[in-house]
Formats: C-alpha cells, structure tokens, sequence
C-alpha cells in the first residue's frame, strides 16, 4: 500500500542515503580516502565534466572575470585590513605609512585599487553581454536577479572602499552619500544618519563603514555568488544566440539538453580554459599596474575644516557625479532618490516582464539601442566629469590692463569689478575665467547694453541675480566693460 | 516510547499521533530559535540603529573669537566641534560657519552646501557663496540664489558674552525631499 506522503518520504530518504563507502580503485589512496569520507572529488570532476554549449566562445569569459577580480579583492582586502587602522584620528597616517612607495604594501594597495577598477568593468561588460544575447530569459531570471543585487552590492563596496581611504575627498564623499540618501521619502534621514553613525560626521563614522565595506558586504556577496554560480550549474551555461531560435517556457529545457548531449563539449577543459587564460592574463596586468603605478595618491588629510576641497568619486562614479550637477535644478532633489531606484527596479523587473522569444541581438535592435544610449551617456558624462565646466575657477586673477585694453575709466572700473564680484569665476574672456557660463570675450557683439543690464539684473538658472548686489554705477560701469568686448 | 513505537499494533495509534508530535517539535525548534535571535538581535539592532534615529538639530554654545577678531561687514570662517563628537576622532570632529558681524546684528552660516553636503567658500567682493562641488551659489544672505540647491545655507545661533563670541552648534543639515517647485 503506498499513500502520497509515503511516496514522497521514500524520495526524501532516498536522496539523504547515506553513499556507498567506495572501494574503487581509481581514485588512489589519499584522494580515495579524501572521496569516500567526503564525496567532494566525484562532484567535482562532475562540475568540470558537465557539458556545455559547443561555441560558447571569448563573449563568456566576463563573468569568470569578475570573479577572478572578487577573489583578488578578497585576498588584498584581508591584507590591507593587517595594516590599516580603521580609526577616525590615525587612518590617514596608516594610509600613509602603507603608501610609502616601493613597499609590498603599497604593491598591494594599488593591487586592490586598480582590482576594483577591473571588478567594475568586468561586471559592466558581462552585464552588457548578458543584456545583449537575452541570457537573462527563462530559465535564468533568478541568475539575472541575483546578478542585479550584486551589482548594486558591487557599487556599494566600490563607494565603501573610497570612503575607507580616509583622507579630505573620503570624508566629503560620505556627506555627499549621506545627503543624497537624505532625499528618500520618510526614511532619508534615517538612512543618511545610518551611513554617518550619528548625526553628524564623528568618531564612529569610518568604523562603521570600514565594517560594512569588509564584513557586511562580502558576506552578502559570497552567498550570492555562491547562489548565482550554483545556478549557473544547475540551469546550464546559455547558449550563443540563434536568430530565429525563440526560447518557448515549455519546451525550452527539453531542447537545451537535447542540443548540449548532441553536441555539447565538457566545461572543463574544452571552455573553462578561456575564463582561466583570461582571468589570470588580467590579474598579470593589474600586479603590473600596481607595481608601475603603486597605491594611489591620498588627498588632504581627512579635515573637515580645510574648506578647499575638490571632492570626486573614483572614475567609474565620475559619470554619476556629472548626472547630480546636470538635473533640471527643479527635479533635482526628486531625482537623486527616484532615478537610481526606477533603474533598479527596471533591471530587477526585466526578467520577469520579459522571459521568452527573441535571444538573438539582430532581432532585438531595441537593446543595442539601449546599450549604445547608456554607454554612450557613461562615456560624455565621465568626460564632462573631468572637465568639470560647473565648477567656479576660483581665485582666477583679475583681467590685465592689456587684456581691458581700453583708457575709459567706466571700462576699466567695470573690468574690476567683473573679477571682484565673481563673474569671473564662471565666465572667460580672452581664456581667463570659468566655463560654466558662456565666453564673454566678444559678448559686446551679441547683446545690447539694455540686454546686458536685464540679465545681470535677472541671472538665471546657473547665474544669481545682481540686483540689490550692485550700486547703478557699478552695474553702468560693468555693462559699459562688457559692451566693450567685441 | 521505543516499545510501543516497535508494535504493529500501535502503528495506526502512531500516525494519529505523529503529526501533532511533529507540529509541537517544528513549534519548539522554531519558538526556540527566534527567541534566540530576539535575544541576541535586539541589542545587536539596538546598537546599530539607534545612530540613524539621532534627531540632529541643536547642541552647545562654543566660543569660537573675540569681539575684535570680527570687524564690521567681515565674513570670517570659524571652526567649531560638531556636538556629540567623540574627543578620540580626531580632526573629523571639526566643522566650519561663516560668521558675518553687522551693525546691530551677526549672520552665521553653517558650512554645508544644501546640495550635496560639500563646503562652500565666500567670495570677498560679491559676499556670494559657491559650492565647489556642483557650482551652487548662495548670496550674501545664504540665500540660494544659483545652481542646484533648493534650500538656503542653514543659519546658526550667535551669542556675545563679554568679549567672547559664541555660536551654537549644530549637527549636519540633511536636506529633505522637496517637490518641484517648492521653496524648502
């Protein structure tokens, strides 16, 4: 007589049996012993002998990479962590001391610096190629949503870590962090005092983002690599796109199995040997790097009383920075909060909503749309990071008297007051000044002296008003200087 | 237990049995381990959470000059200690405001740019503030005049005892979410 909750504890039993001792002669003495107490050999020669899709070429190698990356940031992390004191008053002077050139530890810290760089670029990539060949699309949607987490994991270390090197551009990064965070409906604050350890910057706030950034997050990474890797395995390797070739929920697993048992090659060594040859091709490159370069310069020491500070991410936030200076200054507090959950939510939801079909990128012209957009606004928004046209060039001198060039005393009034009161700082004429408002070399040209009057008078978005600044002789003197440059 | 578990006899008296045994032991196991993760987590959440719920706003009086070292019309950059900040932190533990002395009253702005946080620098003819990091200018009021911010530079209490000038600490602004095209 067999019931169903019968049936099923036999399959559980069946299952949990405990294996067979092995006698097999095969696995020689020690590996024999090794196998028969712990089973781990025969699995192991089961992962690498799996078969995987013949053609899975160069474009796979990304996720492995990150990987490599991950395991050489693990192993430089740990080392750093021997050295560095995660101490408010003392970090910066351990930095120092681990910076000195031409030490291991120095060695080490650019290791961890440009690993970091290669870990994010790796991730950028394999993210893209699986965007791109719709690998995220049944069976592998929960491969996709694990692989969006630790992405957002991934950023969150890279901005941890920046915070960890404890000098003037860390210290304002957190205040940039926390405030951003402000901005969330209801909880903001909580989150932004959360970051900070308090309510303001104090003792506590590097010893919970050194926690963060060496316990919390890895722990989290590590379980969601585990789960993604397992994934991997179990749900197989996707395969190179086939135009034509549409992934249909109910037949899908029948035919991939039935093409990989046709003509599927074992993983190890016929397509692993890729993602190891390159994986450690990258490694080589980033210990030379590091032993050119060594660690990266610190700033100023971690002061927040030396006023004169220029603080920026590390080069693959730049891009993000740029976005918070390029807003609409209307949307700008809705935004910071809403625009980088709309993309997590988007990439979270984009398995779900899209899950079979097309996989071929020829097919799908949408997502090279979008891939060519987004890595195109990266790119210019990196580039305008680094030319940074918002800021104030501050202390610019003031004009020559051969640049005036003029002797009518309005002018050469007006063309001190264009220094004195910080018009200067935004606006170029004859290549001294800012760029964050237009070149006024030959703005004499182009407006009259009533249109040079309204717009002091009005400012603008970028600009402030000067009225009530200005006395009516001030402002007659410097439009009169301005109508002169033509 | 081991007796009766043995005879066939009983077998259908066991399965009666055995599933509200199991219910108790499932209730046990998990009764017992979420107590033991309250026990250990309430401390542990207690000790990493309450930070995040400090309430900011106002701390000591510090005195931060002498009468003499802030002349009429002057904006002069003061530091003082961020309150509740531990002595063992080192430099961390310094802030910065713009004190202005006027005919009858003083103006002190705390230092954090109402965009970002970062720390903006006076400008001594125009008497504007521009913040380095995205180009946020305030007048000579504090007053958010151009660039990003939505929020005036937050003011801070000034206070004369005797020769010494004194300011009111305060923790670190945060600016809250605001709706496009309201003022705070």
């Amino acid at each position: 007589m067999s019931n169903p909750a019968q049936t099923k504890q036999a399959k559980i039993d069946e299952a949990n049996d405990t294996p067979p001792a092995v006698t097999e002669k095969k696995y020689g003495l020690f590996l024999g012993w090794l196998e028969d107490r712990t089973g781990l050999i025969s699995r192991l020669n089961t992962v690498a002998g799996h078969r995987v899709p013949k053609r899975s070429k160069w474009a796979f190698v990304f996720g492995s990479a990150t990987l490599f990356a991950f395991i050489l940031q693990v192993v430089t992390g740990i080392t750093l962590a021997m050295f560095f004191e995660p101490s408010s008053a003392t970090a910066y002077q351990s930095l120092q001391r681990i910076s000195t050139p031409g030490t291991a530890e120095a060695m080490v810290r650019g290791l961890h610096y440009f690993g970091a760089s290669l870990m994010v670029v790796m991730m950028g990539i394999h993210l893209i190629r699986v965007y791109l060949s719709a690998a995220y699309k049944y069976p592998r949607e929960m491969q996709w949503i694990s692989g969006v987490v630790m992405l957002l994991l991934v950023l969150a270390m890279a901005f941890t870590g920046q915070t960890l090197r404890w000098d003037q551009t860390a210290v304002w990064s957190v205040v940039v962090g926390a405030e951003q965070a402000s901005r969330a409906p209801i909880v903001g604050p909580i989150l932004a005092r959360f970051l900070m350890a308090g309510d303001t910057l104090n003792a506590g706030t590097l010893s919970r983002l050194y926690a963060l950034h060496t316990y919390w997050f890895p722990a989290l990474l590590f379980g969601l690599i585990g789960l993604h890797v397992f994934l991997v395995l179990r749900n197989g390797i996707s395969e190179p796109p086939v135009p034509g070739r549409r992934v249909d929920p109910r037949t899908y697993k029948q035919e991939y199995q039935a093409r990989v048992k046709k003509d599927g090659v074992p993983f190890w060594p016929d397509a692993a040997w890729r993602d190891t040859v390159f994986g450690s091709a990258l490694i080589i490159l980033m210990a030379f790097l590091a032993w050119k370069f060594g660690a990266p310069a610190l700033s100023k020491p971690p002061d927040p009383s030396l006023i004169n500070a220029d603080p920026k991410p590390d080069w693959y936030l730049i891009w993000y920075f740029s976005i918070l200076a390029l807003w609409p200054y209307g949307i700008t507090n809705l935004m910071i909060i809403l625009a980088p959950l709309l993309a997590i939510v988007g990439l979270i939801a984009l398995p779900l909503v899209s899950n079979k079909g097309e996989r071929a990128p020829s097919r799908r012209p949408w997502a090279i749309g979008i891939v060519v957009v987004t890595v195109g606004m990266i790119f210019s928004l990196t580039l305008l990071g680094y030319r940074e046209p918002w800021l104030p060039r501050f202390g610019t001198p003031p004009l020559t008297a051969q640049q005036v060039n003029s002797t009518d005393p309005s002018v050469v009034r007006g063309a001190a007051l264009f220094h004195d009161q910080s018009c200067i700082l935004c606006h170029k004429i004859d290549g001294q000044g800012g760029i964050r408002g237009p070149n006024l070399s030959q703005i004499g040209e182009r407006l009259t002296k009533d249109q040079l009057t309204w717009r002091i008078q009005n400012g603008a978005a970028s600009m402030p008003s000067y009225a009530g600044v200005l006395t009516t002789d001030q402002l007659r003197d410097l439009v009169n200087f301005l109508a002169s440059r033509q | 237990m081991s007796d009766t578990h043995a005879s066939s006899d009983m077998a259908g008296q066991d399965d009666t049995q055995e599933p509200s045994r199991r219910k108790l032991l499932i209730g046990l196991s998990l009764g017992s381990g979420a107590l033991a993760a309250a026990a250990a987590g309430y401390p542990i959440a207690k000790a990493v959470l309450d930070p995040a719920f400090q309430k900011g706003g106002r701390g000591d009086w510090q005195t931060v000059g002498q009468l003499t070292d802030f002349p009429l019309w002057k904006t002069v950059l003061v530091t003082f200690i961020r309150p509740g900040a531990r002595s063992f932190g080192g430099d961390i533990k310094k802030d910065t405001a713009y004190l202005t002395r006027r005919p009858g009253d003083w103006l002190a702005l705390h230092n954090v740019c109402m965009h970002l946080g970062c720390p903006v620098r006076h400008q001594e003819g125009s008497g504007l503030y521009f913040c380095p990091c995205h180009g946020g200018v305030y007048n000579a009021e504090g007053i958010n005049v151009a660039g990003p911010p939505r929020i005036p530079l937050q003011r801070l209490g000034v206070r004369v005892e005797g020769q010494d000038v004194q300011l009111q600490s305060a923790a670190m602004p945060l600016p809250t979410l605001t709706w496009p095209g309201g003022d705070s």
